[in-house]
C-alpha cells in the first residue's frame, strides 16, 4: 500500500487512528506493529514473512549482541550473523538477477534467472534492523528484549516502503513511552497534508511532462525538448520522494513519533557536496555511520579518503536499483565530489552565488539523466538529444506547446524547491497569528487534502518512484 | 520551526485536527455507505464493481490494485472531484488536457494529428470497394470543429490542419467517387450565417449543419434541396463527450437540437437485431447525458429505412456517427435507405449487398477524425 492510494487514504488511515486512539496504551505497539504487517501484506503478501523472518533475526542476533553480556567474541558473530543475512537478503532478492544476465553476457553462459520479484521496503528494513544490531555491538543502545516492540521498530508503517531510514536510537525512547501531545498531532497533519500535495499534485503533474515527451514522436522533440524532460524528472523525483518523507514524518508525529528530517530545500545547493549534505539525509548519514567512518573515513590519509568515498558513492547508487545507470549515477557523484573536494571548493567559496548554483543545478540534473534511463540505449539516447548529437532541431511547435502547458507549473515547482512559502509563512505568523493560525492555515491544509484527492480520484498516472528501492 | 511549532496555538491545534479528520471521514463514510454506481454517464463507462475477496487473490497481490481501481471509481462525489481536477488543471494554465483545447467562446476543440499511413490504408480499401461498382458513389467529408474554429486556439496550439488532410484525401481518391468538401458550406453557415455549425462540447456538428451539408451535396447531384417542413426542436443543457473528455465546472452546456418532418412516415428495420420503429429518433436519449443517440438510437450495424418520399431511388450509406443526424433528411430524398456503419458490421460483404438490394447510389459520410483513426475500413474487402 502506498500513503498517495484511496485505499490508504480513505479507508486503511481512518480505521488506523481510530483502532489506534481507542486501544489503551499498553496495546498500542501490538495494533501497531498488526496494522504494520497488513500495511505491507496488502500488496507483498508472501514476502511479509520474509520482513518477519527479518525481524526475528535481528532480535535474536540484537539480545546476543550486547558485549557487555555476551563477550565480545560472541557479540561480533551475533552482529556477522545479521549484517550477513541482510546484506544476503538484498544480495538474493534484488542483486542476483543482475549479477546473473551480466554473467551470462560476460562469459556466454546460460545460467538461469531466479525471477524473484523485489519485495517492497527491502532496502529500507534490512538497513534499519542492520543498524539496529551494530549500534547494539557499539555500545549505543541497549537491546530491545520485546519483540513486539523490536517488530513496531523496524515495521512501522509510516517509514516501512520509502524511509526515511529511521535509527533505532532515533526513537527507542518514544517506541517503550510515547504520549499523545494535540500540539504534535497537527503539526502531524499539515505535515502529511503538505506532503501528500507535494506528491499527488506537483509530483504527479509534472510527471504527465515527462510521460508525454519520453511517449512523443521523433518529429515532435528538439534539444530544449530533451533538457525539458530532464528538468521534470528532476523535479518529479524530488517532490515524489520528499512528499513520501514529509507524510512518513508526518504520520509518525501523529502516531507519536519524532523521525529525522530527510530532505532540507536539496536544490538551492551551492555545491554538489551541500547537496549531499540536503538529499535523502538518512541514507547518505547511514552510509557515512556504517560504511565510510568504518573504511577509516579520512583518518588515514588522501589517499585511503578518496578511495573510501569513490566506495561511499558506489554502493549508494548501486543501492538504488540493481542496474549499471544506478551505480553510474554513483560513481558520477562520487568523481564530482572529490573533483569539488580537491579543485573545486577554493573556486566555489569565491564565485557569486548565483554561477555556483547555476554549476550546481546542471550538475544535479545531469545526475538525474543518468537515473532516469535504465534502458542503456534510451540513456545514450536522451544524452545525445540533449546535446545535440542527436540530429533534433533546437526547438519545435510541440515544445513550445509544453512550455506554454507547463510553465505555470514549472514556475510553482521552483518556488517549492525553495524555503520561500515557509519563510513566508513564518512571517505571517509572526505578523498575525490569528490570522495565519485560525484561517489560512486551516484554509491551506484542507484544499491540500480535498485537491489531492480530487487528483488521486481522477488521474491515471500515480506511480510511486521509490517503490523500487 | 521548532520556534513556531511552540508558539502554535491550541485553536488553531483543534482546528487543523478537526479538517484532517473529517475530510478522511467523510470521503471514506461517503464511499462506504452511498451506493456504487454501475455506469458512469458523464464518462460514458461502467464502473468497477466491488471486488470478489478470495483467498487466491488475496496472495497473489492483485487484490491491490483491484480495490484502488474500485475505490477510484466509486469514491463519495466522483464526478464532482473529476470536474476539481479539471479546474484546477485548466488554471494552472493547462488549456490542453485529455486531448481537448480549452479554446475561446466556450469551445472545447479535439486536438488533430493527422496520421497519413492509416488515412492512406482507408483511402485505398474505399478505391478498392468503389472499383466493383458502376453506379454514382459519392463521399461527403467533413472537417471537424477545430478545422473551422482554428482562430479560438489558445496560444501555442499544436494541431494539424485538416484542409490539406482533405486535399491529400481529394488527390488519392478514386476517379468513380466524387468527393463533397463539406467545409465550404459549414463556413458559410458559421462565419456568414452565424448558425453554430457544431456542438461546443460536442464532437458532432449540429442538426442545422447537418441539413445545410445535405441541401449543398443534394443540390449538387442534381436533387431538390430538403424543402419539406421541418420543426426544429431543441433541448436544453447538452454535455457532449468533449466535456466528459474535460469536465470543467466553468464549461457550459449546449442546447441540443434536431429536426423533425412531421408529414412523413417512416419504417425504420434494425437488421442484424430484426427490431422495427417507426421514428427515426429515440426520445428516451434526450432525457439522458447522451443526447446525440437520440438519432436512430445510436449506432447499429445495419439499418433499412422506408418513407413515403417521391423519389424511389435506393440509397446506401456507409457512414460514422456524423451521419446519424443527417439520415433524417436523407430518408425523406430517398424512399429507401440503408445505412451501414462498418464498425459494427464485419462478416457481410458491403458490395454483394450493393447488389442484393438494388441500390441506385452509395453515398459515404464520415467526419476527418474518423478517416483518420478508424481501423474499419478493412470489413469493405
Amino acid at each position: 500500500m502506498v500513503f498517495s492510494s484511496l485505499v490508504f487514504l480513505f479507508a486503511f488511515l481512518p480505521a488506523v487512528l481510530l483502532l489506534y486512539f481507542l486501544v489503551p496504551k499498553r496495546f498500542k505497539n501490538v495494533m501497531l506493529f498488526i496494522a504494520s504487517l497488513i500495511f505491507y501484506a496488502w500488496g507483498e503478501p508472501i514476502y511479509v514473512l520474509l520482513m518477519i523472518a527479518s525481524i526475528s533475526v535481528a532480535y535474536v542476533t540484537g539480545l546476543i549482541a550486547d558485549k557487555e553480556k555476551s563477550g565480545k567474541k560472541k557479540a561480533f558473530a551475533a552482529t556477522l550473523i545479521e549484517v550477513v543475512w541482510s546484506l544476503g537478503l538484498l544480495l538474493l532478492f534484488k542483486y542476483s538477477d543482475f549479477f546473473v544476465v551480466n554473467l551470462n553476457s560476460l562469459f556466454g553462459t546460460q545460467i538461469p534467472l531466479l525471477g524473484f520479484s523485489l519485495p517492497i521496503g527491502i532496502s529500507f528494513y534490512s538497513f534499519q534492523s542492520m543498524s539496529y544490531v551494530i549500534d547494539v555491538y557499539r555500545g549505543q543502545v541497549k537491546p530491545q528484549r520485546n519483540f513486539i516492540t523490536l517488530g513496531t521498530y523496524v515495521a512501522l508503517f509510516p517509514q516501512l516502503v520509502a524511509g526515511p531510514i529511521v535509527r533505532y536510537t532515533d526513537i527507542e525512547r518514544q517506541l517503550s513511552n510515547r504520549s499523545f501531545s494535540m500540539r504534535r498531532f497537527a503539526q502531524g497533519v499539515k505535515r502529511f497534508s503538505v506532503g501528500l500535495a507535494k506528491k499527488a499534485l506537483l509530483a504527479n503533474g509534472i510527471y504527465v511532462l515527462f510521460e508525454e515527451i519520453s511517449a512523443a514522436d521523433a518529429s515532435e522533440l528538439s534539444v530544449t525538448a530533451a533538457w525539458l524532460s530532464v528538468i521534470a524528472y528532476t523535479f518529479q523525483i524530488y517532490f515524489d520522494f520528499s512528499g513520501y518523507s514529509d507524510m512518513a514524518i508526518g504520520l509518525g508525529k501523529m502516531l507519536g513519533f519524532d523521525f529525522l528530517e530527510n530532505f532540507n530545500y536539496p536544490y538551492i545547493s551551492k555545491s554538489i557536496t551541500e547537496f549531499w549534505r540536503r538529499w535523502h539525509m538518512s541514507l547518505s548519514s547511514w552510509f557515512r555511520d556504517y560504511v565510510y567512518i568504518p573504511l577509516g573515513g579520512n583518518r588515514k590519509g588522501k589517499l585511503r579518503q578518496c578511495i573510501n568515498i569513490m566506495i561511499v558513492w558506489f554502493l549508494t547508487g548501486f543501492w538504488h536499483g540493481a542496474n549499471w545507470n544506478f551505480a553510474l549515477w554513483g560513481v558520477y557523484f562520487g568523481v564530482v565530489l572529490l573533483i569539488e573536494k580537491l579543485l573545486l571548493k577554493r573556486w566555489l567559496d569565491k564565485l557569486p552565488g548565483a554561477v555556483c548554483h547555476i554549476y550546481s543545478l546542471l550538475l544535479i540534473v545531469i545526475g538525474w539523466g543518468i537515473f532516469a534511463y535504465e534502458d542503456t540505449s534510451e540513456l545514450v539516447t536522451s544524452f545525445k538529444n540533449m546535446f545535440g548529437a542527436g540530429g533534433l532541431p533546437i526547438w519545435s511547435e510541440q515544445t513550445g506547446m509544453w512550455l506554454v502547458q507547463y510553465l505555470p507549473l514549472m514556475v510553482i515547482l521552483v518556488v517549492a524547491s525553495t524555503p520561500l512559502m515557509k519563510s513566508f509563512g513564518e512571517w505571517l505568523d509572526e505578523k498575525c497569528p490569528s490570522l495565519y493560525g485560525l484561517v489560512l492555515e486551516p484554509i491551506s491544509v484542507a484544499l491540500m487534502l480535498v485537491v489531492s484527492t480530487a487528483y488521486l480520484a481522477s488521474s491515471a498516472f500515480n506511480p510511486f518512484l521509490y517503490f523500487r528501492f | 520551526m521548532k520556534l513556531k511549532d511552540k508558539r502554535r496555538s491550541r485553536a488553531s491545534c483543534i482546528i487543523l485536527i478537526i479538517i484532517f479528520v473529517a475530510v478522511l471521514f467523510f470521503f471514506s463514510l461517503g464511499t462506504f455507505f452511498s451506493e456504487d454506481r454501475s455506469f458512469s454517464e458523464m464518462e460514458n463507462r461502467t464502473l468497477t464493481q466491488k471486488p470478489e475477496i478470495t483467498t487466491k487473490e488475496v496472495f497473489s497481490g492483485d487484490l491491490d490494485d483491484d480495490v484502488e481501481t474500485y475505490m477510484s471509481d466509486q469514491i463519495f462525489l466522483k464526478d464532482a472531484l473529476m470536474s476539481l481536477k479539471t479546474c484546477c488543471d485548466y488554471f494552472s494554465g493547462k488549456t490542453y488536457q485529455n486531448g481537448v483545447y480549452f479554446s475561446s467562446d466556450g469551445y472545447l476543440l479535439q486536438r488533430y494529428t493527422e496520421d497519413t499511413d492509416n488515412i492512406d490504408t482507408n483511402i485505398s480499401y474505399i478505391n478498392s470497394f468503389a472499383q466493383k461498382l458502376e453506379i454514382p458513389i459519392d463521399f461527403i467529408l467533413a472537417p471537424n470543429s477545430i478545422c473551422l474554429n482554428a482562430d479560438k486556439l489558445p496560444l501555442a496550439a499544436s494541431t494539424d490542419n485538416q484542409l490539406d488532410t482533405i486535399s491529400h484525401i481529394d488527390s488519392t481518391l478514386a476517379d468513380n467517387i466524387t468527393l463533397f468538401n463539406a467545409y465550404e458550406t459549414l463556413d458559410d453557415l458559421q462565419n456568414n450565417q452565424g448558425i453554430q455549425a457544431y456542438y461546443r462540447t460536442d464532437h458532432h456538428w449540429t442538426a442545422s449543419a447537418a441539413r445545410a451539408v445535405c441541401d449543398a451535396w443534394l443540390s449538387s447531384s442534381g436533387y431538390s434541396g430538403t424543402d419539406s417542413d421541418y420543426v426544429y426542436n431543441s433541448v436544453p443543457d447538452f454535455y457532449g463527450t468533449l466535456y466528459s473528455k474535460a469536465p470543467a465546472s466553468f464549461v457550459e452546456p449546449d442546447t441540443f437540437g434536431y429536426y423533425e418532418n412531421t408529414s412523413a412516415s417512416y419504417e425504420v428495420k434494425y437488421i442484424s437485431e430484426n427490431s422495427y420503429s417507426y421514428s427515426l429518433m429515440d426520445k428516451s436519449y434526450l432525457e439522458t447525458k447522451d443526447k446525440y443517440s437520440a438519432f436512430l438510437g445510436g449506432n447499429f450495424a445495419q439499418i433499412r429505412i422506408n418513407s413515403n418520399s417521391d423519389n424511389d431511388e435506393k440509397l446506401l450509406v456507409l457512414k460514422d456517427s456524423y451521419a446519424n443526424s443527417m439520415i433524417p433528411f436523407l430518408a425523406d430524398s430517398f424512399s429507401q435507405v440503408y445505412v451501414i456503419d462498418l464498425r459494427y458490421m464485419h462478416f457481410e460483404s458491403v458490395s454483394e449487398l450493393v447488389e442484393e438490394y438494388d441500390i441506385d447510389r452509395v453515398l459515404m459520410i464520415y467526419n476527418v477524425d474518423f478517416i483518420n483513426e478508424d481501423q474499419n475500413f478493412v470489413w469493405l474487402e
